[in-house]
């Protein structure tokens, strides 16, 4: 699963506006339901929190990684957002997370859930696509480095 | 012929939260390719099959790929570790949701065209919602066995 063919350049937002832990997951969803048109913003929110209730999705070096699946949704939909400031989302290392994607995924299918969250953790472990996302100016920019990062890493 | 009678009771399972290494240790464990995913009442919620399990270790280009033949290893892929993995995935995250289950009043010939059917190793066994049990290949096996008059 090739994020690159996945995000829409409108479900990327280069400076999120929230603060904190449950203003970044609002912003989040509010993010995918707009740019994928679904309706059911309470239903995948609560999915999104049942689930960071389970285990927080800040999983180190600046990244978190909120996902669920949810009946709600016929197909994987993911985006992304970053915090200059950074947010405090109860990450593994103590750390605030600054880049945050976000997935839902159909409850009826595993695979690709699991190939799009293994797909993330893959990229984000090298440095300089880090320092490259963190540093890069806008939307085109960040959906290039992706590409790149993908047939580098994967 | 029941498959109450022959489905094994004593078996391991996760719940939706058990972290991905529970998961892992559990597999090396037990032995099994199959884990139950079940709510604190016991009912059942999902599988996790163990082809799930590695696909997070798999290069993406995988399925692309007809004839490994020419592969020896993954290179750096194989040296990488899965510490941020092991953060981000709990056993709801890898567990199929979508499963066939049998009741426990099943016929143990029913059970064996099914797991023949669905090319699976073991099936759960339920009674209502509640997960009672797991009828494997191998205990069907048994049961025709002892069908045949060779208790």
């Amino acid at each position: 699963m090739l994020l690159s063919k996945h995000i829409k350049k409108s479900a990327i937002l280069m400076e999120m506006r929230a603060e904190t832990k449950d203003e970044a997951l609002g912003e989040l969803v509010d993010l995918l339901c707009s740019t994928y048109k679904l309706k059911d913003r309470a239903v995948i929110l609560d999915a999104i929190l049942k689930r960071e209730r389970q285990q927080s999705t800040g999983v180190g070096m600046g990244l978190a990684v909120p996902h669920a699946k949810t009946p709600v949704v016929d197909r994987l939909h993911v985006a992304f957002g970053r915090s200059s400031g950074g947010i405090d989302f109860d990450s593994a290392d103590g750390e605030k997370a600054r880049l945050f994607f976000i997935l839902v995924s159909p409850r009826d299918v595993s695979g690709p859930h699991i190939k799009a969250l293994a797909g993330i953790s893959r990229l984000i472990k090298h440095e300089q696509f880090r320092d490259a996302v963190i540093a890069c100016s806008d939307e085109k920019t960040f959906v290039e480095l992706v590409k790149k990062a993908e047939e580098k890493y994967l | 012929m029941k498959i109450k009678e022959y489905m094994k009771r004593d078996f391991r399972t996760v719940s939706p939260g058990t972290p991905m290494r529970e998961v892992a240790l559990l597999f090396f464990e037990s032995g099994e390719s199959v884990l139950p995913v079940t709510e604190s009442d016991g009912a059942l919620v999902g599988l996790i099959l163990i082809d799930d399990f590695i696909l997070i270790f798999l290069p993406h280009y995988i399925d692309l790929i007809r004839n490994l033949d020419f592969i020896h290893d993954f290179g750096a892929l194989e040296r990488t570790s899965f510490s941020i993995e092991e953060q981000l995935f709990v056993a709801g995250d890898l567990m199929q949701e979508n499963i066939s289950v049998l009741d426990e009043e099943d016929s143990v010939m029913k059970a064996a065209a099914v797991l023949h059917k669905l090319d699976m190793p073991r099936i759960p066994i339920v009674r209502g919602k509640k997960l009672v049990g797991m009828m494997s290949k191998n205990d069907v096996c048994k049961a025709i066995y002892d069908m045949e008059g060779h208790r």
